[in-house]
């Protein structure tokens, strides 16, 4: 199935002609964007080095002992990665799942000892699993992906969030992206920007533009904390050199130019002391220009993944690779969040409003798109030593014909959010070890026929609350004991009571 | 008085009412990291709000720097290098994603930074050119300066103080004198004083005015 990338993109018919960026993506005209969020790539690094000269600002190891984050923006409604359970941790009913493209019951994956991979349900026949499989050398024949590393399914844990998303609705409020940066970097935020539209990316069109990177909004939204959309990692790369005036100049005539521009600065801030904010700014203006001058004349060229053994083995990549290929996109974003030189990477991963009918075509975008990047991923984690948690996150899913394999329809109840926790270390265990709904937030109805989403759970019919269910678990992995007092320095009691906290938690740290 | 004109150059071109609206809700992200305990988040969409640690009283009057559009077009303007130069709306493309797009600083990262600082040299560096083609008193900043002659011949004050009214709209402090002069020391340390590498030292005073808050703040 590699190979068939399934770029073309799908004109449904009971869907108006894309015109939001949403809709391009949900179709599959916008494939494979990807975003890193800021600070920019490499800030993490630049300012760790910093750390070291004479800013102060994070330190030395900065966001580098915590959690990395990978979160897959599925545009559209596939369908579920992960089979949701009822309120009792029972698999949903055979007659449920013949509208939801199964005809038969059917079978869910396990390992050796005979329990779930991942610790949750998963389809046998889902193929994003049968591609994670295949990365992890324990499915397909050969070594289809140079791994072989079944650790990346022994040491990762499921779980999944029954919300109710707001179908093929860009202001879906999903995505943790916002949050996690700001966690992760540490850094002070007050600015406010709503939702709106934004041709930062895509200049000449009207795309609907996610701050966060995707397609998905969040909760908060925030000027300062941006994203970036990887779509060359060369120009990429580039762009961190001084610019082409610089070629002529020694690097003693750099470092003159950027202590002058500190020195100026400093000169300035001294002189308006009643003007709010100018010393924040020469601060903080400073500081990026010390990053600078920390990396002196450092390579990058190291920082492309088409040059990196590792990548070029996991993503199937290598120097004649163009800078624009999806995989040295995705490559880059994956192992620049891992190595801690951005604290967020955001994949959209377009073309999943699969509703368009031919099973087979959304089987193969399944495997190509979803389950080798996952799979990649936690290969790369596990190579890396990395702790990872994969977050998928879809605005919808589908529904078919009675008895039909094939899709006919967006519903939104039928979907779920996944996140997959993977430690190099050992298996995670769940923080609700006991519970039926241990893998789970939220349930499905009982419905004999037609279970679905249960709107009426805390975070059933709320994208909001799933997504600070994310940030809950974020924090709680990263340390149980302080998870509380952080949780509430970004989200008050009055979105999610102290009651709620305990039963939201998922993995173990 | 000339920095008003600037001022107002770029306030007419920028829709400025749409950016004073944003600037009233900007605020600067400090480098330092810390974690204040004020640092609550405004969240908007939804049907709660948490306060923000300053108000619009509080904001107003805050300064803010340049959007990368703004900067490109002050730049341009001031150095007379067209903003449709090739190369540096290759360069101005390739960093487009890196400048702030409202005055408002969120935060201040390596990379925007670098942003204006690459994109300052490439104005700068067409800017020499360009004024050595003229006749001393018809150029901008560099009228004393002898372009002709194999040895650096120029006065380095003169550089220093017609750069300055002519990015930052005044004359430059004794203090900013001072930071320019050590600065153009440190770029021609130990280097012969030939006319190339005159032209390489011009080109690191006229980036380091351009490229300070002397010239982005707004």
């Amino acid at each position: 199935m590699e190979g068939n990338n399934n770029k073309k993109g799908f004109l449904h018919p009971d869907h108006p002609k894309p015109i939001t960026r949403r809709q391009f993506l949900a179709q599959g005209f916008l494939d494979g964007a990807g975003f890193l969020m800021m600070p920019t790539v490499l800030d993490m690094l630049l300012r760790a080095q910093a750390a070291k000269a004479d800013c102060g600002v994070l330190g030395a190891t900065a966001g580098c002992d915590m959690l990395k984050v990978i979160i897959l923006d599925l545009a559209g409604g596939p369908q579920s990665l992960i089979e949701p359970v009822t309120r009792y941790g029972n698999l949903i009913s055979a007659a449920s799942y013949r509208i939801r493209g199964e005809p038969n019951m059917p079978s869910f994956s396990t390992d050796a000892q005979g329990q779930y991979t991942f610790g949750v349900p998963i389809k046998t026949n889902h193929h994003a699993l049968k591609a994670i499989q295949a990365v992890a050398g324990v499915r397909g024949t050969g070594n289809p992906y140079g791994v072989n590393d079944p650790k990346i399914l022994t040491n990762t844990l499921g779980a999944t969030i029954c919300t109710n998303a707001l179908d093929d609705t860009h202001t879906n409020k999903l995505s943790p992206a916002n949050f996690l940066a700001q966690i992760i970097c540490g850094q002070y935020f007050t600015t406010v920007l709503g939702t709106g539209t934004t041709s930062r990316h895509y200049p000449n069109a009207s795309y609907y533009e996610s701050f966060l990177g995707g397609y998905t909004e969040g909760p908060i939204f925030n000027a300062g904390n941006r994203s970036i959309h990887v779509a060359n990692t060369t120009a990429l790369l580039k762009s961190f050199g001084y610019g082409p005036a610089f070629d002529s100049l020694s690097s003693q005539q750099i470092q003159a130019i950027l202590n002058g521009i500190k020195d100026l600065n400093s000169a300035r801030a001294r002189a308006l002391t009643t003007m709010h904010g100018v010393r924040e700014l020469e601060e903080a203006y400073n500081c990026a220009i010390s990053a600078r001058l920390s990396l002196g004349q450092t390579d990058l060229s190291q920082f492309d993944p088409r040059n990196d053994p590792n990548l070029q083995l996991i993503f199937g990549i290598g120097p004649n690779n163009a800078p624009t290929d999806l995989s040295v996109r995705t490559a880059f974003i994956v192992n620049t969040v891992l190595k801690c030189w951005a604290p967020v990477g955001v994949i959209t991963v377009g073309g999943c409003d699969y509703h368009y009918g031919w099973r087979a075509d959304s089987d193969a975008h399944d495997y190509n798109r979803i389950g080798l990047l996952i799979g990649r991923t936690l290969a790369l984690a596990s190579r890396l030593l990395k702790p990872v948690l994969i977050v998928c996150l879809m605005d919808g899913s589908v529904s078919s014909a009675y008895n039909s394999p094939h899709w006919t329809s967006d519903a939104f109840y039928n979907g779920s959010q996944a996140m997959f926790y993977f430690h190099p270390g050992r298996r995670p265990a769940y923080a609700r070890a006991s519970s039926p709904l241990r893998a789970q937030l939220g349930w499905y109805t009982d419905h004999p026929t037609q279970s679905r989403i249960d709107p009426n759970t805390f975070v059933g019919n709320s994208p909001e609350r799933c997504c600070y269910s994310i940030i809950l678990n974020y924090l709680y992995l990263n340390n149980p004991r302080t998870f509380v007092d952080e949780f509430r320095r970004y989200v008050p009691e009055t979105l999610v009571p102290r009651s709620e906290i305990d039963g939201l938690l998922l993995f173990n740290p | 008085m000339v920095k008003e004109l600037k001022i107002r150059h770029v306030m007419k071109q920028f829709r400025w009412r749409q950016v004073l609206a944003l600037a009233v809700i900007g605020s600067f992200l400090s480098c330092s990291g810390s974690r204040s305990p004020q640092s609550t988040i405004i969240t908007t969409g939804g049907s709660h709000t948490v306060p923000a640690p300053l108000n619009p009283v509080q904001l107003a009057g805050k300064g803010g720097i340049m959007t990368g559009e703004m900067f490109a077009t002050f730049a341009s303007t001031s150095t007379g290098v067209p903003f449709s130069d090739p190369d540096v709306q290759n360069y101005y493309r390739l960093v487009l994603s890196f400048f702030p797009t409202v005055r408002v600083v969120g935060a201040i990262t390596t990379s925007m930074v670098m942003a204006y600082v690459g994109l300052a040299g490439l104005y700068c560096q067409k800017f020499i050119v360009l004024e050595s083609y003229k006749p001393p008193a018809e150029r901008k900043a560099f009228t004393s300066v002898n372009f002709s002659t194999d040895t650096a011949v120029m006065n380095p004050q003169d550089v220093i103080r017609r750069l300055a009214t002519l990015f930052w709209g005044r004359p430059p402090t004794a203090e900013e004198v001072t930071v320019l002069t050590k600065t153009l020391m440190d770029a021609q340390a130990g280097l012969a004083v030939t006319n190339a590498e005159m032209r390489k030292a011009l080109l690191v005073l006229c980036t380091t005015s351009l490229a300070s808050i002397q010239t982005l703040l707004l």
